[in-house]
């Protein structure tokens, strides 16, 4: 890990765990932002993002790439009853696409996003077919 | 003695109207040009050289207005049914659907998604049902021919109001203006001025 990314997470009080196969700093969902306008600035390229249902919360899953080859995962997590966070369109332009599918597929909303609408389900869908809590058998066919 | 031999001695042929009209038909299927999936590559496989579908007078369309036949070559998902539906209001009556591979007629391996229809006889009369994930160009050819069998043999005259049962389907919506779906039977033709209370659902844009 680079030395300047480990000042970024510690500055933004993010917890570094490198055990697994990859590196992953989870941090709160209120320096999402700011740790992610850091690390774009050292030279991290955005990869993914997407999400994960913790039944109590949400957890989204940002990929940074850092060259050569190093992959770093942020993670932070969204509450049930607030399913809301900063979006990274600004930051990662490419990010737009992923946080409509996640919102799509997850229904965390992303504030300052610029079109924040359904991408992969119809326009006029209601569900959020990925959460736990979904059930198929609920689908009007 | 084949037709043409006989056209060449006579000078005529006799026939009926109503075969004249099945010996066309049956033998100008045009179907649309619509890959849905992954069976579409089947489908033009079967179009190419090798399988060669113009023989049979089978020759692709890319205006379901030129079309009769809706070849469905994959699942459905939701988002994709409006369109799918739009193309086959479209084409001219009469008009025939064939359900090509699993995904077609049942969903297959996505039937308890939660964006996939199960199967596109859901929202359309399919008329012939082609299995195979995918179905072989053989099967394809099978299956056309099928349809050719079962054009050649139904009377077309005289079944005008069983055809407008079968092949109009409940939500025309916005494409047609009610005094014609009176005309054609499909609304009530109540002179009752109740103009304006259908739903005729969301109207999108497609801007």
């Amino acid at each position: 890990m680079r030395a300047d990314v480990l000042d970024a997470l510690a500055r933004h009080a993010a917890t570094l765990d490198e055990s697994g196969f990859d590196p992953r700093a989870d941090v709160s969902v209120d320096a999402w932002a700011g740790l992610h306008a850091d690390l774009a600035a050292l030279g991290l390229e955005f990869s993914d993002i997407t999400a994960l249902d913790r039944i109590d919360a949400v957890e989204l899953v940002c990929w940074l790439l850092s060259s050569p080859s190093e992959q770093l995962s942020v993670r932070t997590s969204c509450l049930n009853d607030r399913l809301l966070a900063p979006t990274l369109s600004d930051v990662y332009p490419p990010a737009e696409f992923g946080e409509r599918e996640v919102y799509d597929l997850f229904g965390v909303v992303f504030e300052g996003h610029p079109d924040m609408s359904r991408i992969l389900q119809p326009d006029d869908a209601t569900t959020f077919p990925l959460r736990k809590s979904f059930e198929l058998a609920e689908t009007p066919w | 003695m084949g037709i043409v031999d006989r056209a060449e001695e006579a000078g005529f042929i006799t026939t009926t109207l109503d075969k004249l009209l099945r010996w066309g038909r049956s033998r100008s299927m045009w179907p649309v040009n619509a890959g849905i999936a992954c069976c579409s590559l089947e489908m033009m496989t079967t179009g190419a050289g090798r399988y060669d579908f113009d023989r049979f007078g089978i020759m692709f369309r890319s205006s379901p207005r030129q079309a009769d036949v809706l070849i469905v070559p994959g699942p459905i998902t939701k988002k994709m049914q409006p369109i799918v539906q739009r193309v086959y209001n479209q084409m001219a009556e009469p008009r025939w659907v064939i359900a090509m591979g699993s995904c077609a007629i049942s969903g297959g391996a996505f039937a308890d998604s939660y964006n996939v229809l199960p199967g596109c006889d859901t929202f359309l009369p399919v008329d012939v049902y082609i299995p195979g994930c995918p179905p072989r160009p053989e099967a394809l050819i099978y299956g056309c021919l099928k349809l050719k069998e079962q054009i050649a043999n139904t009377s077309f005259i005289g079944s005008a109001a069983r055809n407008k049962a079968l092949y109009v389907p409940p939500d025309l919506g916005e494409e047609w203006p009610d005094e014609l779906l009176r005309q054609f039977g499909v609304l009530p033709a109540d002179d009752s001025s109740e103009g304006g209370s259908r739903d005729v659902g969301e109207v999108r844009d497609e801007g």
